[in-house]
């Protein structure tokens, strides 16, 4: 699945906010790089500064300085091959299931036939609800959503904050699975953030633990297991997920 | 319940009530329902009074529609942009409070006493409202819908058609609807000072001549404006608003 072509860089980043009269360093020396079908998973402790580290990889919020590369280029804005996904799903609460599924693809204008549309649907298992607005979903039904939008744009990177957060352990089980199918079928790179230890074992071929207070990446630990069939099941999964929770004890 | 059986319902609660006042009263202070109902029916088959309905329907539209046009936008505008907001917000925080009614003889002496300065003086009134309205709702947009939004590429004009004006809609219009009964008091108070036709003065006329039951075909068609406005946003919201409608 891996390739080595790198597909982001991120490059010593780092990210200051004014405090009153003070100044808050919420990043330091961020350094990532990201092959093209490579998914890595970044965790820590509560305002930790994962969040806005996604932002800043999504071109939504400048860095204090470094750099950010795709595909080798420098960017500093918003791409078309980078898609982000929220924990609140960023669905337009006025606008039907069927439209907000295409909003993505209308805003940059990129066709999309009426089979792409009910393959993507079938797949993602969000099948009869277009006529229905997202307060009249479950959260799994919203995520889902969610995702199709984004995916209805093909994006080379996804970005993922928290995407399962608030969703019941077993939705986010059947999401969490769901995610990594289409990730073997379609081939794109995904970051995923997120505080929740199985999750980011399950996920992330490579696992980044960041500093509780500001700082950087504290620890990267590999994933060998990512993708195997039933990893979750195994003994190796739960040592993986032993491990990662005492790096995090450790960096708090 | 429908709608139209609620009305049928609250009307006919007020003309029993009226009926039940009128009786107590006396028909010269409070004429009873049934005398004002036929005479405003005989007065609906004259030029006359469709001339006077017409004149206050033409200003009060006029003046709300022209606030609609000039707040809406404007305020979304400034709700969206905190620099802009930062200049225009002290503005308007000063001149709100301000009663834009006592600004009549100004108007009058700058525009006349035409229908110009009478939809001048609505619009301005009904404008603070509206705006005020807009820019809230147009600043309270959930954060995490505007990442999101920008995330997918949407441009600035796209930002506000996709996002901004339908968050702010059903702001918008309760403003307007809360707005419809201040453009009527409002259109009483300059038709009743200066005007040749217009409802307001169909009412102060029959005061003067002490023609009660004219005054109080007056007063309803009056109440019947302000009712129609407020039914015209209503129906307004429920169409271009239709995921506050669902279950």
């Amino acid at each position: 699945m891996n390739s080595s072509k790198s597909l982001l860089r991120v490059e010593n980043i780092s990210k200051v906010f004014p405090n009153g009269d003070e100044e808050k360093v919420v990043l330091s020396g961020i350094n990532i790089d990201l092959a093209e079908g490579e998914s890595i998973a970044i965790t820590g402790q509560s305002g930790c500064g994962k969040t806005t580290l996604l932002l800043i990889m999504a071109g939504l919020i400048s860095p204090t300085s470094g750099n950010l590369f795709l595909n080798g280029k420098a960017y500093s804005e918003t791409s078309n091959d980078i898609a982000l996904v929220l924990q609140d799903y960023g669905l337009p609460p006025w606008k039907t299931v069927a439209d907000n599924i295409r909003l993505g693809a209308l805003l940059q204008k990129i066709p999309v036939s009426d089979n792409e549309l009910k393959n993507l649907k079938s797949q993602l298992k969000i099948e009869g609800l277009d006529h229905l607005y997202p307060h009249q979903l479950s959260g799994g039904q919203r995520q889902r959503v969610a995702i199709a939008r984004i995916l209805l744009l093909k994006p080379k990177l996804l970005l993922l904050d928290e995407p399962f957060g608030a969703l019941d352990a077993l939705t986010r089980e059947r999401l969490q699975k769901l995610l990594l199918n289409i990730f073997r079928q379609r081939g794109f790179s995904f970051i995923i953030v997120t505080h929740d230890v199985e999750e980011a074992s399950l996920l992330g071929r490579r696992i980044m633990v960041m500093d509780s207070n500001g700082g950087g990446i504290n620890t990267v630990i590999d994933n060998p297991g990512f993708l195997s069939e039933g990893y979750r099941d195994t003994q190796e999964f739960f040592e993986q997920v032993k491990q990662l929770r005492e790096v995090l004890k450790a960096s708090d | 319940m429908p709608r139209y059986i609620s009305y049928i319902v609250t009307s006919a609660t007020v003309v029993v009530v009226w009926y039940a006042i009128s009786l107590q009263i006396g028909a010269l202070l409070l004429p009873d329902p049934v005398s004002v109902l036929s005479l405003l029916l005989t007065e609906a088959g004259s030029a006359r009074y469709w001339a006077h309905v017409g004149a206050s329907s033409w200003r009060i539209f006029a003046g709300m529609g022209l606030a609609f046009i000039i707040a809406v936008p404007f305020g979304l505008v400034v709700g969206t942009n905190p620099k802009i907001n930062k200049i225009v917000s002290p503005f308007i925080s000063m001149s709100y409070p301000v009663p834009k009614i006592v600004l009549l003889p100004i108007i009058l002496l700058l525009f006349g006493i035409g229908d110009v300065s009478k939809i001048i003086l609505i619009m301005l009134i009904i404008f603070f409202q509206v705006f005020i309205t807009s820019r809230d709702a147009a600043r309270n947009i959930n954060k995490e819908m505007i990442l999101s939004f920008r995330s997918l590429g949407g441009n600035k004009l796209q930002y506000y058609r996709h996002i901004v004006l339908p968050a702010s809609l059903p702001g918008i219009f309760t403003s307007m609807r809360l707005a419809a009964g201040t453009a009527v008091a409002v259109l009483f108070f300059v038709e009743s000072i200066s005007a040749t036709h217009g409802l307001g003065l169909y009412i102060i006329d029959a005061w003067g001549r002490a023609d009660y039951t004219s005054m109080y075909v007056g007063i309803v068609s009056m109440s019947l404006l302000g009712i129609l406005l407020y039914e015209f946003f209503e129906i307004l919201e429920r169409k271009t608003c239709k995921w506050k409608h669902t279950q």
